[in-house]
C-alpha cells in the first residue's frame, strides 16, 4: 500500500463506446487523475499516444473491429503504463500483451483505482522507466 | 508170529454166511477212478461183499456211494454202525470214521489218530484179517503214502489174498508201491483186471470152504511131502517139521492164487518155476510181529529177567541174547530197548549182543534197514520214540546205539547150528508152526544155547513141553523160563548132525548111485584083496598126527571120542594105548626108524594084548607114519621081534616119563602162547566181526540202493524210450507244423548261435543247412533290425517276451517275436525268434491309427458337443465341447445315465422319444431343434443329430449324439446382420485394415467421404488417405495397438481422392484374438467440416456476445452513473435511468433485428419515438434510406430518446398541439456525402436555453457527435428546440 494516494497521473483513455469513455473519464477525475485525452478511434488514439506526454493509458482492446494493440506498442516503447480493458476477458489479449494489466468490463471505481496503482507501481519498478519518467516529469 | 492163523473157525466166521467173502478195498488219492474201473468189471452176482475205504474229507458229506452206484449193479451203501455184511453189496466208509469188521458186522469208530495220521485202510485190513482169517481178500488201489501196507501184513499172515493195483495204472502210486515193496502183493494188476482174478479165486477150493481144500489130509499127505522135498532140495529150507495142517493150507492157498486145481499140477509148477518156489517159501515163513507185542509179556520179562540180569552183571560185561525167527526185527529191537533202558537205569554199560536171526533174507534186509513206518511205532509212546528213533519224513529209523546192539544173521533154526552162551532167548510164536516133535528139539537146542540160569521167553501158546525138567517157569502166563542144570547133550539133537543124518539118504536118493569102476586093473584088485585079507589093521597119520587113512578094522584099537569127530590119532586111541603110542610115534619121528611095542588094552571081556608097529613112511612127506595094530592071541608069546628097536617095559616107562615131562613142558608153553594168540585172535576176530557186521549192513544198504537205483534206471529208461517216441512224434509234428505255416522260426542258443531254423526264415536270412551252430551276428539281415541281438540278450536276461515289428528290405512288415527257449525243466536254453508277416495288418493298423487320430482330433477340436452312450443310454464318452456346454468333466459323467447330464434339464420327452426310436430302429435323426433351459447357462438353442453305431462282434451298439449349440450363432447372426446394416447405412466411413496397414473393407460412408469406391481402395495402404498438411499428426495406431493400447480417438485432416482435404473425427479400434494378438484394426471416420465451422461460429458468437454483453453492461453502468451524477433526486434518477435503459433496450432490439449488420435510420427513429406517439400526428418523419452501423444506431437512438424526453417535459410534446418534425437529407458527392438530420419542435411552449447541462444534453451534444464523427447543433428557438446533426456517410467502423 502506498503511503499517500496516487493522484495526478496523466492518462489517455481509449474506448469506442463513448458513453463508457465518458464514465471512465469521470471516474479517473474522481480518483484525482488527469484525463489527457478520451479517444474512440484508433487513428486519433495513436496520434495522442505518439505525441502527448502521458503517464498511463487505459485501452479498450476492440475499437470498431480494430485492436488497440498498436497504441499499446507505441506506449510500451515510450514506457507508458498500459491497462487494457475489455468485455472479452484476458483471452482477448494477443501474445505480445499476454502479461499486460487488464480490466474486465464492467468494472467499479475501486477496481480501477487499484489497477491504476498497480500498473503505475509496476512501471515504476523498472529502472529505465523510472529514469524515463523522471525525465518526462522533469520536462513536464 | 501170528496167533490169528488159528482163527478161521473162530466164532466170528459163524455169524457170517459161510459163502460170503468179504473183500476189503483201500484207496486214497485217485481212488475214485480206480474204484470205478474195478466195479465196471466186477459182476454183481459174485457173492462177495465189498468194503470200500477211502480217505474222505471229515468235514464233508460223502457222495462216494452215489458215484460208485453208477458203476455197479450192486447196492452201494454208506456204512452205518453195526450194519451186517450181506453178499453182493458194496459198503462205503463214512467220512471221519474208522471202519472195522467184527463177526460179519461193520463197526464205525472215531479214529484215534489225528487227521493226516490216520490209516483207515490199515484198520480195515487188520480187522478183516482177524475176522475173516485166510478167507480175507484185500485190495490196495491208487493213493499216496503207505496206508494199507501194515494191514496187509496181517492179511498175509492170515493167509488172505492181496491184490495191488499196478502202480503204472494208478493215478497216485504211493500206496500200491508201498504194498508191493513190502512184498505183500499176490497179484499186481490194473483195477479192471482184478475182478477176473477174484472170480477164479472165489471158485477155488481153498477159499470155497472154510476148512480149506476138499482134499483130505490122507490123500494130500504124500503130495505135500513131495512139495516139501522140492522145497528142501531147491532152497535148503526144510519144512518137514512144520505143522502139516498149516503147510497144507498155505499150499492150498497158493493153488488158489495160481488158479491151480490139483496138488499134482502145482507140484509140476513148483518144479519148473523157481519163482513160485520162492513165493511159497515166503508164504510158509510167516512173520507177523510188532514192537512190544503183548506189552504185559515184555514188562514181565523186564521185571523177572532183564532187571535181575542187569543187576547181576558188572559194568562192561557182555550180555548175549538170541531172537530166532526175528522176522523184520521188531522183537529184537524191543529186547534191545528194554536192555538199554534197564542198563541206563542201573547206570551200567554193557556189551550187548542180540543175535537176531531169520531164515528169510528179505526179512533180514528189512530189519537191517531198521526203518519203520509211523504206524509201526505209534504204540511206543513219545519217550521211546524220541529216545530210540530218528524221524525221517514218515519213516522212523532206529538210532545207531540200538542198531549196534542187534546183529542180524540168516539162520534157520531147524537147519543151522545155534548160538551159545546166551543170557536170554526170546522166541515168540515160532514153535506153533512146528510139529510137536520138532518143537521139543528146538527147546533142547535153546537149553544148550543158554548159559546156566539163562532165560527163555516163548509165545503165549507155547510151552517147553516135556523139557519142563530143565526149565523152571518164571512166569507161567507169559511163558518165561529159566534154564536149569548142566548141558544135556543127550537131549540135544544138533541140527547139523540131524541134517547130516537126514541128508544122507537124500543125497543117495538124488545122486545116481556110484557105478562100479569097470576098468580097474586086475593087479590092483588082487593087491587090495591081499591087503584086506592079510595086512593088519593100520592107520596112516600125517605130521600133525591126524589120521589120513584107515586100513582094516581098527575098532579094537581106536575109537571116536564123544564130541565133534576128530581125526587125531591120540584122541582116538583106546585107553592104555595112547601113552605108548605117543611115545612110539615120537621115537619113530625122531629116529626115523620103526618102533614096536606091545600093550595091554582093557576089554569088556578082560584084557587083550596087542602089538603095535610104528614106522615112518617116506615119499608122502615128512612126518607121515604108518601104524599097524595086531592082536596077540592069548597065551602067545611075544611076536618074533621085527628088526627094530624093541623096548623093554622099564626103559619104555622111563623114556615115556622123560618124554612126557618134556612134552608137558612144551605143551604148557605152547598152550600159554596159544592162549595169548587166541586172545589176540579173538580180539581181532571180534573187531573184525564188528567191522564185517557194519560192512555187511552197508553192503546191504548199497545193494538195496543199487537195486532200487537199477529199477529206477529201468523205469527212467522206459520213460526215456517213451519220451524218445514222443519226441519223434513231436519233431514230426513240429516239422510239419512249421513247414505248413511257413512261419519264419529261428532258435538260437544262449550264445546267440543258431540252433535251428525253419525253412521260412529264408526270406529274412541267408541260412544254409550247415549254418547251424554259427553265431547269428555273422549273418546279414534281409530286414531292418538294429536291435535283434540286443533284444535277444535282453530276452535271455529278463526272460520276457519281446515283440517288435521289423521291415524287410523287400518292404514287407514282420512281427518279430522273441521269447525264452524254455526246456521242459524250465531251464532257459536260448531264444525263440519268430517272424510273422504282418504287412497287411501293419498297413491296416497304420490306416486305422491315422483314422483314429484323425477322428479323435476332430472330436476333440470340434466345437460341437458330442455325446457317446451305450444302448442303455449311459455315457461312454463326451468331448471337450460337451464338457463346456454342460459344465461337466468326462471323468465325472462316464457311466452315468445320459439323461442325468445337466441335472436332467436337457432331456426332453421329444428328445427321449427320438433317442428311444434310434436305439430301437437305428433310424438316425438330423437337425432336431430344441430349446432347453440349462441350470447355469440359461436358455440354449440346440440342434441335435443322432446316430446309432452298430458294432461288430455282437458288442452293444453305441449311440452318438452330435449337439450344436446355435444360441450364440443365432445371436451372432442377428447382431452381424444388424452390424452390417449399420455399417452399410452409416454416414461415417467405416474402414478395416490389416496389421500391415492395408485396407480390407470400405463402406458406403467411406466412399462418400473420400470419393474412392471399395473396389478402388481395398488392398491399398491406409496412408493413401493421409493429408500431409494436417495440423494434427495421427498417433501410430499399429504401434499403439501392438503395445496393447485401446481404442484411439482423435481428429485429423485427411485427403480425399480429388486431393481436397477434409476434417474427420477418427476412432481406431484394435481387433485381437483371444490371446491378445493384434489381428486387424478398424477405423471409423466422420466428416466434421460443418461441425468445425459451426463450432467456430459459435465461439465467435459467444465471444462477441460476451463482449457485447460486457460492453452493454459498461454502457448501462455509464448511463446509470452519468444519470446519477447530475443534481437529481433519487426518484427522478430512478425514472430517468429506467427510461434510458428502456431506450437502450429498444435500440438493441433494432440492432439485433438486423443482426448487427446495419440499421435503417427511419426504423431507429420510429422505434425511438414510438412511446411518445400519444397522438398520431405529433411527429412527422421524413428522409431517405440511410443505414447506420449498430453502435451509431444505439447512440443515435439514445440521443433521440433524450430529445423526446426533453420535448415531453419542456418542449413541443409537453402541450397537446405541439409537433416535432424529424427530417434528414443526404447530400454531397458519393464517397463524401453527408447526413444532415434535423429535429424541429413547433407549437410548444417557448423554450429557453437551460442553465445546466444534464446527462441528456451531454449525450446529445457530446456523445452523439463523437460517435458519428459529426457535429450537433442545438438551438433553443422561440418556436421550439431545433437539433441538427451533420455527420459523414457512410458510417464506418
Amino acid at each position: 500500500m502506498r503511503d499517500t494516494p496516487l493522484v495526478g497521473l496523466r492518462i489517455l483513455i481509449v474506448d469506442d463506446e463513448v458513453l463508457v469513455l465518458m464514465e471512465l473519464a469521470d471516474m479517473l477525475a474522481d480518483l484525482g487523475h488527469i484525463v489527457v485525452a478520451s479517444e474512440n478511434r484508433l487513428e486519433s488514439a495513436l496520434a495522442i499516444a505518439r505525441t502527448e506526454p502521458i503517464d498511463m493509458a487505459i485501452l479498450d482492446i476492440n475499437l470498431r473491429g480494430l485492436t488497440s494493440f498498436p497504441v499499446a506498442q507505441v506506449l510500451r516503447r515510450r514506457g507508458v503504463a498500459v491497462i487494457f480493458a475489455s468485455g472479452y476477458g484476458p483471452s482477448g489479449l494477443n501474445e505480445e500483451f499476454r502479461e499486460a494489466h487488464f480490466l474486465s468490463k464492467p468494472y467499479c471505481m475501486d477496481t480501477l483505482g487499484a489497477m491504476v496503482v498497480k500498473a503505475h507501481d509496476a512501471m515504476s519498478a523498472l529502472p529505465s522507466n523510472r529514469k524515463l519518467r523522471h525525465s518526462q516529469n522533469h520536462l513536464h | 508170529m501170528n496167533d490169528n492163523l488159528e482163527l478161521p473157525n473162530s466164532g466170528a466166521a459163524e455169524a457170517v454166511d459161510p459163502q460170503c467173502l468179504v473183500v476189503g478195498m483201500g484207496a486214497s488219492a485217485g481212488g475214485v477212478e480206480a474204484y470205478s474201473e474195478f466195479f465196471d468189471e466186477m459182476p454183481a452176482d459174485s457173492g462177495a461183499a465189498f468194503v470200500v475205504v477211502l480217505h474222505l474229507d471229515p468235514t464233508r458229506q460223502s457222495h462216494m456211494a452215489q458215484v460208485l452206484s453208477a458203476h455197479t449193479q450192486m447196492p452201494v451203501v454208506q456204512v452205518l454202525d453195526k450194519m451186517p455184511i450181506e453178499p453182493n453189496h458194496v459198503y462205503v466208509i463214512a467220512p471221519d470214521y474208522d471202519l472195522t469188521v467184527a463177526a460179519g458186522v461193520l463197526h464205525l469208530s472215531k479214529p484215534s489218530e489225528k487227521r493226516g495220521h490216520r490209516h483207515p485202510v490199515d484198520v480195515l485190513f487188520r480187522s478183516l484179517a482177524a475176522d475173516q482169517g485166510e478167507r480175507v481178500i484185500a485190495i490196495v488201489l491208487s493213493g499216496t503214502g503207505s496206508n494199507g501196507t501194515d494191514g496187509l501184513k496181517e492179511v498175509r499172515a492170515a493167509g488172505g489174498l492181496i491184490l495191488v493195483q499196478d502202480p503204472s495204472t494208478a493215478k497216485y502210486d504211493g500206496m500200491p508201491r508201498s504194498a508191493i515193496a513190502a512184498g505183500m502183493a499176490d497179484h499186481v494188476l490194473a483195477p479192471g483186471a482184478m475182478p477176473e482174478v477174484l472170480g477164479r479165486y472165489f471158485s477155488n477150493a481153498y477159499i470155497a470152504s472154510p476148512t480149506g481144500g476138499a482134499t483130505s489130509d490122507t490123500e494130500a499127505q504124500p503130495l505135500i511131502d513131495q512139495v516139501l522135498t522140492v522145497l528142501r532140495t531147491r532152497t535148503g529150507h526144510n519144512f518137514a517139521d512144520y505143522r502139516r495142517s498149516t503147510l497144507q493150507r498155505r499150499i492150498q492157498r497158493r493153488l488158489g492164487l495160481r488158479n491151480i486145481v490139483t496138488l499134482d499140477a502145482y507140484l509140476e509148477q513148483l518144479r519148473t518155476d523157481p519163482q513160485e518156489v520162492a513165493i511159497l517159501i515166503r508164504d510158509l515163513l510167516i512173520n507177523v510181529t510188532s514192537f512190544f507185542r503183548d506189552p504185559e509179556a515184555w514188562r514181565t520179562l523186564c521185571e523177572l529177567v532183564i532187571a535181575p540180569m542187569v543187576a547181576g552183571k558188572e559194568n562192561g560185561d557182555t550180555i548175549r541174547a538170541w531172537v530166532p525167527g526175528c522176522s523184520t526185527g521188531e522183537e529184537a529191537f524191543t529186547l534191545a530197548m528194554l536192555i538199554a533202558e534197564q542198563a541206563a537205569v542201573a547206570g551200567k554199560a554193557f556189551d550187548v549182543k542180540i543175535f537176531a536171526t531169520d531164515a528169510r533174507e528179505d526179512n533180514l534186509n528189512y530189519a537191517r534197514e531198521a526203518a519203520y513206518p509211523v504206524a509201526a511205532i505209534a504204540g511206543l509212546g513219545a519217550l521211546r520214540q524220541r529216545r530210540f528213533f530218528d524221524g525221517e519224513d514218515s519213516i522212523y529209523r532206529i538210532k545207531k546205539e540200538l542198531r549196534s546192539m542187534v546183529i542180524f544173521a540168516p539162520q534157520n533154526l531147524l537147519r543151522d547150528p545155534p548160538f551159545s552162551h546166551l543170557d536170554l532167548i526170546t522166541c515168540r510164536n515160532l514153535l506153533i508152526y512146528l510139529e510137536p516133535e520138532t518143537q521139543q528139539g528146538v527147546i533142547a537146542l535153546f537149553h544148550f544155547a543158554l548159559e546156566q540160569d539163562g532165560a527163555l521167553m516163548l509165545g503165549n501158546t507155547e510151552t517147553v513141553g516135556r523139557h519142563g525138567g530143565v526149565f523152571e517157569a518164571l512166569s507161567k502166563k507169559w511163558r518165561i523160563y529159566r534154564r536149569l542144570g548142566a548141558t544135556r547133550l543127550d537131549i540135544m539133537n544138533f541140527p547139523v548132525l540131524r541134517g547130516l543124518k537126514v541128508e544122507a539118504p537124500e543125497s543117495a536118493q538124488d545122486r545116481p548111485p556110484t557105478p562100479l569102476v569097470p576098468n580097474v586093473p586086475a593087479a590092483e584088485l588082487a593087491r587090495r584083496a591081499l591087503l584086506d585079507r592079510f595086512a593088519p589093521a593100520a592107520v596112516m597119520i600125517d605130521a600133525a598126527s591126524h589120521v589120513t587113512y584107515f586100513h582094516g578094522s581098527t575098532s579094537a584099537f581106536l575109537e571116536q571120542p564123544t564130541g565133534e569127530p576128530s581125526s587125531d590119532l591120540f584122541a582116538m586111541a583106546r585107553d592104555g594105548l595112547e601113552t605108548p603110542l605117543r611115545s612110539a610115534v615120537r621115537r619113530a619121528r625122531a629116529d626115523m626108524c620103526d618102533v614096536s611095542f606091545e600093550a595091554v588094552l582093557p576089554q569088556a571081556t578082560g584084557e587083550s594084548r596087542i602089538s603095535v608097529n610104528v614106522s615112518p613112511i617116506g615119499g608122502l612127506g615128512k612126518g607121515h607114519i604108518l601104524i599097524s595094530f595086531a592082536s596077540i592071541a592069548a597065551g602067545a608069546t611075544s611076536l618074533p621081534r621085527p628088526p627094530s628097536v624093541n623096548l623093554s617095559q622099564e626103559t619104555m616107562l622111563r623114556e615115556e616119563l622123560a618124554a612126557l615131562r618134556f612134552e608137558l613142558h612144551n605143551t604148557i608153553e605152547n598152550l600159554e602162547t596159544a592162549n595169548e594168540e587166541l586172545k589176540a585172535a579173538n580180539e581181532e576176530a571180534t573187531s573184525m566181526n564188528e567191522e564185517l557186521q557194519s560192512t555187511n549192513e552197508e553192503m546191504e544198504t548199497s545193494k538195496e540202493e543199487m537195486q532200487s537205483f537199477n529199477e529206477e534206471l529201468h523205469t527212467v529208461n522206459s520213460q526215456l524210450q517213451a519220451n524218445i517216441r514222443d519226441l519223434e512224434d513231436s519233431t514230426n509234428d513240429l516239422n510239419n507244423l512249421l513247414a505248413g505255416t511257413e512261419s519264419a522260426t529261428l532258435f538260437i542258443d544262449t550264445k546267440l548261435c543258431i540252433k535251428w531254423f525253419a525253412p521260412g526264415t529264408r526270406v529274412l536270412f541267408d541260412f544254409l543247412p550247415g549254418d547251424i551252430g554259427r553265431p547269428l551276428q555273422h549273418f546279414a539281415l534281409k530286414f531292418v533290425d538294429d536291435d535283434l541281438l540286443a533284444d535277444a540278450e535282453k530276452v535271455l536276461q529278463k526272460l520276457q517276451v519281446l515283440e517288435t515289428e521289423v521291415r524287410s528290405t523287400s518292404g514287407r512288415w514282420y512281427m518279430r517275436r522273441m521269447l525264452p527257449y524254455r526246456t521242459l525243466d524250465n531251464r532257459i536254453a536260448g531264444v525263440v525268434i519268430t517272424f510273422v508277416d504282418v504287412t497287411e495288418s501293419v498297413l491296416a493298423r497304420a490306416a486305422n491309427t491315422e483314422a483314429r487320430i484323425f477322428s479323435q482330433a476332430i472330436v476333440e477340436t470340434m466345437r460341437q458337443p458330442l455325446l457317446v452312450m451305450d444302448d442303455a443310454l449311459r455315457v461312454i464318452s463326451v468331448n471337450p465341447a460337451l464338457e463346456r456346454l454342460f459344465g461337466v468333466t468326462e471323468a465325472a459323467v462316464v457311466g452315468q445315465p445320459a439323461t442325468d447330464l445337466a441335472e436332467g434339464e436337457w432331456s426332453s420327452p421329444r428328445l427321449n422319444a427320438l433317442i428311444a426310436d434310434l436305439v430301437r430302429t437305428g433310424d438316425a435323426f438330423n437337425d432336431a431343434e430344441f430349446v432347453q433351459a440349462f441350470p447355469d447357462i440359461g436358455l440354449r438353442q440346440l440342434v441335435i443329430n443322432g446316430r446309432k453305431l452298430v458294432r461288430e462282434g455282437g458288442r452293444p451298439s453305441l449311440i452318438l449324439l452330435g449337439i450344436q449349440d446355435l444360441t450364440e450363432e443365432r445371436l451372432g447372426e442377428v447382431s452381424a446382420r444388424r452390424l452390417a446394416a449399420i455399417v452399410d447405412s452409416s454416414q461415417d466411413a467405416i474402414i478395416s485394415m490389416d496389421v500391415a496397414g492395408h485396407i480390407t473393407s470400405w463402406n458406403k460412408g467411406a466412399e462418400l467421404l473420400f470419393g474412392y469406391t471399395a473396389a478402388e481402395i481395398v488392398g491399398q495402404p491406409m496412408s493413401i488417405l493421409k493429408e500431409p498438411s494436417s495440423p494434427v499428426t495421427a498417433p501410430d495406431w499399429l504401434e499403439h495397438f501392438q503395445a496393447g493400447g485401446g481404442t484411439l480417438h482423435f481428429e485429423q485432416q485427411r485427403r480425399r481422392m480429388d486431393g481436397s482435404s477434409v476434417w474427420v473425427a477418427v476412432t481406431e479400434s484394435p481387433l485381437r484374438d483371444a490371446g491378445g494378438v493384434l489381428l486387424a484394426a478398424s477405423s471409423i471416420m466422420r466428416d466434421i467440416t460443418e461441425r468445425r465451422a459451426a463450432e467456430q461460429r459459435r465461439e465467435t458468437l459467444v465471444n462477441e456476445l460476451n463482449h457485447r454483453v460486457k460492453n452493454s453492461l459498461a454502457v448501462v453502468q455509464a448511463i446509470s452513473s452519468q444519470t446519477l451524477r447530475g443534481n437529481v433526486t433519487l426518484a427522478d434518477a430512478r425514472t430517468a435511468i429506467g427510461a434510458r435503459l428502456a431506450a437502450f433496450g429498444r435500440a438493441h432490439d433494432l440492432v439485433m433485428g438486423t443482426d448487427w449488420q446495419g440499421t435503417d435510420l427511419a426504423s431507429v427513429v420510429d422505434a425511438t419515438i414510438e412511446p411518445y406517439m400519444s397522438e398520431p400526428d405529433r411527429f412527422s418523419v421524413s428522409g431517405p434510406f440511410v443505414t447506420l452501423i449498430p453502435q451509431a444506431a444505439v447512440t443515435f437512438s439514445l440521443a433521440l430518446h433524450e430529445l423526446c424526453t426533453n420535448a415531453a417535459k419542456y418542449g413541443a410534446l409537453s402541450v397537446p398541439d405541439g409537433r416535432v418534425d424529424i427530417a434528414w437529407t443526404v447530400a454531397g458527392p458519393p464517397g463524401k456525402s453527408r447526413l444532415v438530420w434535423t429535429w424541429t419542435e413547433r407549437g410548444g411552449p417557448a423554450v429557453t436555453t437551460p442553465d445546466h447541462h444534464g446527462f441528456g444534453s451531454s449525450l446529445i451534444e457530446r456523445v452523439l457527435p463523437m460517435e458519428l464523427s459529426g457535429a450537433v447543433r442545438v438551438e433553443y428557438r422561440v418556436t421550439g428546440l431545433v437539433c441538427v446533426l451533420d455527420a459523414p456517410l457512410p458510417q464506418i467502423y
